[in-house]
């Protein structure tokens, strides 16, 4: 397995190419970019800009693991108007494109956000409608589109057999599952979530849930480590199933100081999970 | 994909007979009223539809039957039971004019506005057509969940009391002469009234998404709206009071 964390972690005054000499001195493998997280890539970054990027990832001794966005919080798959749809489609088909740009074969996608407005129900269908209009874009480019389990955040696909059955019906190769195993909080066990979907993962993000937070405004994740994951249960099941692709690091809550010491603290961690010295 | 007109009508019916065959088991007790009368037709208004889920939703509803696009309609022999326009945006004067024809001839349309989803300029137009087309006057669209405290759902009072998941924004609908059918709160957002030897529904909270959703209360309603025959409303609405 390799490791990697996202550039959105790089501290808000640096620039691109003193996080990416961060990233790589703290003995990361690769970097996740976040598209519109980040002043370096924004949906009207340029095709030339995004190879530039690569090329500097590159010179920095180090690849691009995927292709992340939170720009669907904002403009859902799901929407009711076919219009802010249409715009969150788009931010999915740059995705893809950029990931072609930057030489890997993954993104990251919030598939859908149930809320009082929209029911689930709705929020479904559009999903699958979504992802059948974009698998054959992902196909063409082969780039697969990891639908994230934000499930707390989303209310959408709460457990792996209903994630499952979605998948089923999407019904394509390049349409798996972008696994958090710090998203699962107290609806499940992320070890049980690896062993269903085995060879469907295409990603898999690292964070630790404090189960017992998060009702009263307190943050909810932490460090690895410091939560409620089963991490030896976790390793497990990444051995059981085979997994050998990325791990890569998404810490929502930052140290408040020295934060570069929080790469380097993440990176000695998962060198832990991946030895499965726990 | 071209459908003769013959062809049209019987795999429509057929498709209709199909759907409310299987979903009577359902819909227990609504066996006797699920018997059409007419013969209803999807209207695909292909860009001037401004929700196509809406469209798609009526489509699953009346069990995957082929659309007419307006061509058909406006060389339909009139008078056939009912026709559905889905998700309407802004209808080009032909397809006016056949809905015109349809509804002087006895016709039912279920008019559905897409009119909460149109651009400020496109509305305006939205509104004169159906003021200028069909006598019908209109308010501007009305986020519903801009407002605080949302109850997610319009009332249906006809064809049977229905409350169906409204769907965030909604076209009110102001007009003299129509009698009120649907409201959110305070605010009408369905009605009917006699056009001709016809009747005209107008739909202002698109359902086509929630029938596509199978929320079984508006499929119900749907299907009794549809086994209405236009006499039976144009009686019920001469006896009933007009708000």
């Amino acid at each position: 397995m390799k490791k990697a964390i996202g550039d959105n972690m790089i501290p808000k005054k640096w620039s691109f190419e003193q996080g990416l000499e961060l990233v790589k001195k703290a003995g990361y493998d690769g970097i996740e970019l976040w598209l519109g997280d980040v002043p370096w890539f924004q949906m009207d970054t340029s095709d030339a800009a995004v190879s530039e990027l690569r090329r500097k990832v590159e010179n920095s001794g180090l690849v691009v693991s995927n292709v992340s966005t939170g720009l669907h919080w904002e403009k859902p798959l799901s929407a009711r108007d076919p219009r802010v749809r249409a715009e969150a489609i788009r931010i999915v088909e740059r995705e893809i494109e950029t990931a072609q740009l930057l030489g890997c074969d993954a993104v990251l996608v919030v598939a859908g956000l149930v809320t009082a407005e929209v029911p689930y129900n709705e929020v479904y269908l559009r999903c699958v409608d979504a992802m059948h209009q974009l698998a054959p874009v992902a196909t063409k480019a082969r780039v697969k589109i990891g639908c994230e389990n934000c499930n707390s955040e989303q209310r959408f696909l709460l457990s792996p057999r209903e994630f499952g059955t979605f998948l089923d019906e999407v019904n394509s190769p390049f349409v798996g599952l972008h696994l958090d195993v710090g998203n699962i909080h107290d609806t499940g066990f992320a070890e049980q979530w690896i062993e269903m979907h085995g060879p469907r993962i295409t990603r898999v993000h690292l964070k630790d849930p404090m189960k017992k937070r998060g009702r009263s405004g307190e943050p909810v994740y932490t460090n690895l480590f410091l939560g409620d994951n089963n991490w030896a249960a976790i390793r497990a099941a990444l051995g059981k199933v085979a997994y050998d692709g990325w791990l890569v690091a998404e810490m929502e809550w930052r140290y408040r100081f020295a934060a570069d010491q929080q790469f380097y603290d993440t990176a000695a961690a998962i060198d832990r999970l991946i030895s499965g010295r726990l | 994909m071209r459908i003769s007109r013959r062809g049209f009508v019987g795999s429509a019916t057929g498709a209709v007979g199909g759907w409310l065959l299987s979903e009577a088991g359902r819909w227990a007790g609504l066996g006797s009223q699920a018997k059409l009368e007419g013969r209803p037709a999807l209207l695909d208004l292909g860009a001037q539809c401004v929700l196509r889920e809406s469209f798609e939703g009526y489509r699953v509803a009346l069990g995957g039957q082929d659309a007419c696009p307006p061509k058909f309609v406006s060389g339909s022999r009139p008078g056939h039971g009912a026709v559905i326009v889905p998700g309407a945006g802004v209808m080009d004067r032909g397809t006016c004019s056949a809905l015109l024809d349809l509804l002087a001839a006895g016709s039912k349309v279920v008019f559905e506005s897409g009119g909460g989803f149109l651009r400020r300029e496109e509305f305006a137009v939205h509104r004169r057509m159906l003021s200028d087309v069909f006598g019908l006057m209109v308010d501007s669209p009305v986020d519903l969940w801009s407002r605080e405290e949302a109850v997610p759902y319009v009332t249906y009072s006809w064809p049977r009391a229905t409350m169906v998941r409204d769907f965030s924004r909604v076209v009110p609908v102001v007009a003299p002469g129509s009698e009120v059918v649907g409201r959110v709160g305070e605010l009408a957002v369905a009605s009917r009234k006699p056009v001709g030897r016809g009747h005209l529904i107008f739909i202002g909270s698109p359902m086509g998404p929630a029938l596509r959703a199978r929320d079984p209360e508006c499929r119900q309603w749907l299907e009794l709206l549809l086994s209405a025959s236009p006499r039976v409303l144009r009686d019920w609405y001469e006896t009933a009071s007009v708000h």
